[in-house]
């Protein structure tokens, strides 16, 4: 009698504990039902919309369709994403060059990064060219971009239906478009903050100590561009003061010593530039 | 004897909420498998998104990861995204893989609406897809890291 109460018993509990175990699931499941409304956007998504960022872009400026200096830039971008925070994108990190006298880079979600012609002129040397880069990459590590997506649209996403995302209804375009334009805008005219241009400039000259590449030659390059024209040098309209940015990545790469291998990175630099008429 | 038996039911008891070997999905369109946490180091195999991997160790920002046909070797974790299966998983009215349908998921911005604005004024997808063609293998950029002496 007494073992078969103590048999009951535990079968009851195991039995609680499954029924427990189940409900549990299924409140969890419920939870992240509603969870999936504010929840961040996928890889997936992020590289569509960068898709549609970059088309934007490429629609305002025309691209400079050189394989060798396109596969150029792709290489210097390679060599510092593979150190980066995050080198496995969705669709892989790509770089290109638009064909614009304007001194201007480009970051767009999901690893499409578009640098200017008059960018490439104005670098001195590969280590140069590769700080920019190395900023432009460390936004989209960041996922800045996608910082300038308002909330209320992927608050109204979640307010959608299956069969309405599934269908992309003409509702579902709108905050599309709505998206790709909070985007573009910040990258063409407003600007990332203050904030979010010191951390990249940083995390920058960390990446290109990473690298392999001097991370003295953000500085140069910074200073480059003080003392020229600085009006043309659309990209650092929006940023900190170029003043203020000196002095912080001054003091951010001092003691750290000139990598090595500038004169060869240098020599192949130029042999690009000359093969590009730039 | 049953008092054994529902002893031995209630010490699975535990095992429904313990986490089994872990697992994960790549969550990249493509991932190299590498000899060794470095890029540098030899491809072993090319993983593609939604293919499965046991998760075997970890090693600051890489997974040592295992294929379902046994081939090991590194995985950056920006490529995977981790699975929280465990045995609750084979509970009635349970999915596997939920976790990883959520984070592969295109729900709003997808390739459904990029066709919808193809041709549009305003976006040219025609240079985008000439830019998107014009990637640089792991191997020429190992090669270009050696002649330019980085790292």
């Amino acid at each position: 009698m007494k073992k078969r109460t103590v048999t009951l018993l535990l079968t009851v509990v195991f039995a609680s504990s499954l029924l427990l175990a189940i409900d549990l699931r299924r409140s969890l499941d419920g939870l992240r039902k509603v969870s999936e409304t504010v929840r961040p956007i996928s890889e997936e998504e992020e590289y569509f919309i960068g898709r549609a960022v970059a088309a934007r872009i490429l629609a305002q400026f025309p691209l400079l369709k050189s394989g060798s200096l396109t596969d150029y830039v792709n290489l210097v971008g390679d060599s510092l994403v593979i150190h980066s925070q995050r080198p496995e994108i969705y669709n892989g990190y790509h770089f290109a060059v638009l064909d614009s006298d304007e001194i201007n880079a480009f970051a767009a979600p999901g690893g499409i990064i578009l640098l200017t012609r008059g960018l490439v002129q104005a670098a001195a040397s590969e280590d140069q060219l590769a700080a920019v880069i190395a900023h432009e990459i460390c936004h989209v590590v960041a996922k800045d971009p996608l910082k300038a997506i308002k909330s209320e649209r992927m608050k109204s996403l979640g307010a959608f239906t299956a069969r309405e995302l599934s269908r992309s209804s003409p509702q579902v375009m709108q905050v599309f478009n709505d998206t790709v334009l909070d985007v573009s805008g910040t990258l063409l005219q407003k600007g990332y903050s203050r904030k979010q241009e010191k951390q990249a400039d940083l995390d920058a000259v960390e990446l290109l100590d990473q690298s392999g590449y001097s991370p003295t030659a953000l500085l140069a390059m910074l200073q480059t561009l003080t003392g020229r024209e600085l009006a043309k040098a659309k990209i650092y309209s929006a940023h900190p003061p170029a003043t203020d940015r000196c002095q912080y990545v001054a003091k951010e790469v001092k003691g750290i010593p000139a990598a090595p291998g500038t004169a060869e990175r240098t020599a192949r630099f130029t042999a690009i530039r000359r093969a590009n008429g730039i | 004897m049953k008092k054994i038996t529902a002893l031995l039911l209630l010490s699975l008891l535990p095992a429904l909420y313990a986490p089994a070997a872990k697992s994960g999905v790549v969550k990249v369109v493509k991932a190299s498998l590498l000899s060794r946490p470095d890029f540098l180091s030899a491809t072993m195999a090319t993983l593609r998104q939604g293919e499965r991997v046991e998760i075997i160790g970890r090693q600051n920002s890489w997974d040592e990861v295992r294929t379902p046909s046994g081939i090991k070797g590194f995985l950056h974790s920006s490529a995977l995204q981790e699975s929280k299966s465990s045995l609750s998983g084979l509970l009635p009215g349970e999915r596997q893989a939920s976790d990883d349908e959520v984070a592969l998921a295109a729900k709003g911005f997808n390739e459904t609406n990029e066709k919808k604005i193809r041709g549009s004024q305003g976006f040219n997808f025609r240079d985008l897809d000439w830019i998107l063609g014009q990637s640089a293998s792991l191997a020429d950029v190992k090669k270009f890291v050696s002649q330019g002496k980085l790292k």
